[in-house]
């Protein structure tokens, strides 16, 4: 596992999947500068909100989100490929022990992801720290010590929903076995199956992998800075329902991608 | 149909099985219906470049993936270098291969792709360099290697399989793309890998290719080994016929005459008589000639093309 984790990294620095970091950077970017060049024009309880301890991590909510999303198509696309380009034959002659490489790719792209979000997370808050004065914006509430702890909280559970795409990702490319199939099945399925059932049987709904992720994301507390809407899951049952997710969804890539034949 | 071309060896007949390289019991391969290889029995001896060739769609291919242990037998077994394909970890860190073409990251470089192989496969980055030059991409190993044309992939292809400095070489038509200096290079490169040791199965469906090179035959169609043996051994090489050349047409005539008259074929084409007799003939055709005032100035033995006794074998099973 170890040699597949290594062998993974030169082909992160492929400029594909650096774009990855370079959209989730330019789009939090935006995002940030965004909310804070309108805070004025804003509802005044953000207004307020933006003053506060939360008012940091709830600026930089909604760019985590798209992080999240990105990580997925990530994943995706670069484990997808691999069926489309045939190169997965070439790895196993050279490391045939399936679950081994697969596991030491996606441990590799998991590292990157999270090395990623959180450098883009940094960035973002200096763009905040930037701006936010400009808009009259009071930051010494952001890094007191509610606020430092609440800005932490929120990179662990940043961290811990980049893991659960990173392992949805792989599942969605190991059952499509092509890029495009494969982001075009985790899109649908977010936006589109979840959401209609969501709408449709809310009750269920709100259990389903992305809301749960999105839960564990937001720490259960949804900003109203954000727009997000809160479900009705606490986020210690969506951190332990996220957990059986992340094993379930594990299992079922790993047996797959273990005891299918590799046509490709 | 069952055909009537018996195959010269089966497994266990000719090495024990510690002496061979592959071995196969009733390999068997079903899609659905089909059965891409049908309890396939055959065996590769060490030491050899042993040709694989059929028709398309005789199994060449998915028989290479089953070896490889990238698809799963539906039933029957294998053993490579003494370990079932069961269990792949067992031996393919002493295999290398090259299957349905190369397949590399487009985006990284010749030699990236090789070390990220090596990495993964925990080889000597050392030998990268000496690798790249063995297969002619010095000079092209740091280009990305969707400039490359399908020959240099290939070649590409070639210096992967070599990184383990394996045992066994499985190529999956490994003259593909190559220009004909190329293919040369290819060949002598083949004959060196045998020379030094190394057991080399090589499935083509360039007959001609695999005639220069291959010790050992394996003849596919249907999913079925209608022949696994040594290559001089196949079924219509050895009996051929003769051609024979003499002082002037008229006694070229004689020569027919007296072939027929022992009911053997005998045409004239190109200024020689053609016969289709075996090798024992010639020494009484000589002389039954010398008695009939003809004189033999060019009498030698001809083994018809691996393309010939492929169509041969081919045509028996039809």
């Amino acid at each position: 596992m170890l040699a597949a984790f290594m062998a993974e990294w030169p082909k992160i620095r492929r400029r594909s999947i650096l774009l990855a970091l370079v959209a989730m950077v330019g789009i939090t970017a935006l995002a940030v500068g965004v909310t804070l060049a309108r805070i004025h024009r804003r509802l005044l309880e953000q207004q307020v909100l933006i003053n506060t301890d939360v008012g940091l991590t709830g600026t930089l909510q909604p760019s985590a989100t798209l992080v999240a999303v990105i990580v997925l198509i990530t994943i995706a696309a670069v484990l997808g490929a691999d069926w489309t380009q045939g190169t997965w034959r070439s790895l196993l002659v050279q490391e045939p022990g399936r679950l081994r490489l697969l596991a030491g790719r996606v441990l590799a792209l998991l590292l990157y992801m999270i090395i990623s979000a959180v450098l883009t997370v940094g960035l973002g808050t200096l763009v905040a720290m930037v701006v936010a004065p400009h808009e009259g914006v009071n930051t010494a509430t952001w890094w007191d010590s509610t606020g430092t702890a609440d800005y932490l909280a929120f990179l662990g559970n940043l961290v811990l929903a980049v893991v659960g795409w990173t392992i949805f990702g792989t599942l969605v490319a190991v059952l499509v076995r092509n890029p495009a199939g494969a982001v075009g099945a985790a899109i649908a399925w977010l936006f589109v199956i979840e959401g209609l059932a969501n709408q449709v049987w809310s009750t269920v709904g709100q259990y389903l992998p992305g809301r749960i992720l999105s839960v564990v994301l937001t720490g259960g507390q949804a900003s109203v800075l954000s727009n997000a809407t809160s479900t009705g899951v606490p986020y210690s049952t969506a951190l332990l329902i996220a957990g059986l997710y992340a094993i379930g969804m594990a299992v079922v890539a790993g047996a797959s991608f273990r005891y299918r034949d590799l046509t490709a | 149909m069952t055909p009537d071309v018996t195959p010269v060896a089966t497994p266990g007949t000719l090495a024990s099985p510690h002496q061979s390289a592959i071995e196969t019991h009733d390999l068997t391969k079903r899609f659905g219906e089909r059965r891409a290889v049908d309890a396939l029995s055959i065996q590769v001896p060490r030491g050899v470049i042993a040709g694989l060739v059929g028709p398309n769609g005789a199994g060449k291919t998915t028989t290479l993936r089953l070896l490889l242990g990238l698809i799963r037998p539906t039933g029957g077994d294998a053993v490579v270098l003494g370990q079932s394909i069961h269990h792949p970890r067992a031996f393919m860190h002493r295999v290398g291969a090259l299957i349905e073409g190369p397949a590399f990251y487009p985006t990284l470089s010749g030699r990236t792709n090789l070390s990220t192989l090596a990495t993964l496969g925990r080889h000597r980055h050392a030998d990268i360099t000496e690798l790249l030059q063995t297969v002619g991409l010095a000079d092209r190993g740091r280009d990305m290697s969707r400039t490359y044309s399908l020959g240099m992939k290939q070649r590409l292809g070639i210096a992967a399989a070599l990184l383990s400095d394996p045992e066994l070489l499985i190529l999956d038509e490994p003259a593909n793309g190559l220009d004909p200096p190329g293919i040369i290079e290819m060949r002598e490169l083949m004959r060196r890998l045998r020379d030094g040791g190394k057991t080399l199965l090589v499935s083509s469906h360039l007959l001609a290719e695999v005639d220069q090179i291959a010790d050992w035959l394996i003849v596919l169609v249907g999913g079925k080994a209608v022949y696994c043996g040594p290559a001089a051994s196949l079924p219509g090489r050895q009996s051929s016929g003769m051609l024979v050349a003499t002082e002037s047409p008229a006694q070229l005539d004689v020569v027919v005459r007296i072939a027929r008259d022992r009911g053997y074929t005998a045409v004239v084409e190109s200024g020689q008589a053609r016969i289709a007799a075996p090798s024992s003939f010639a020494g009484e055709l000589n002389r039954l000639a010398m008695q009939a005032g003809a004189t033999l100035v060019e009498l030698h033995q001809v083994q018809s093309t691996l393309e010939e006794s492929f169509l041969q074998i081919i045509g028996s099973i039809n």
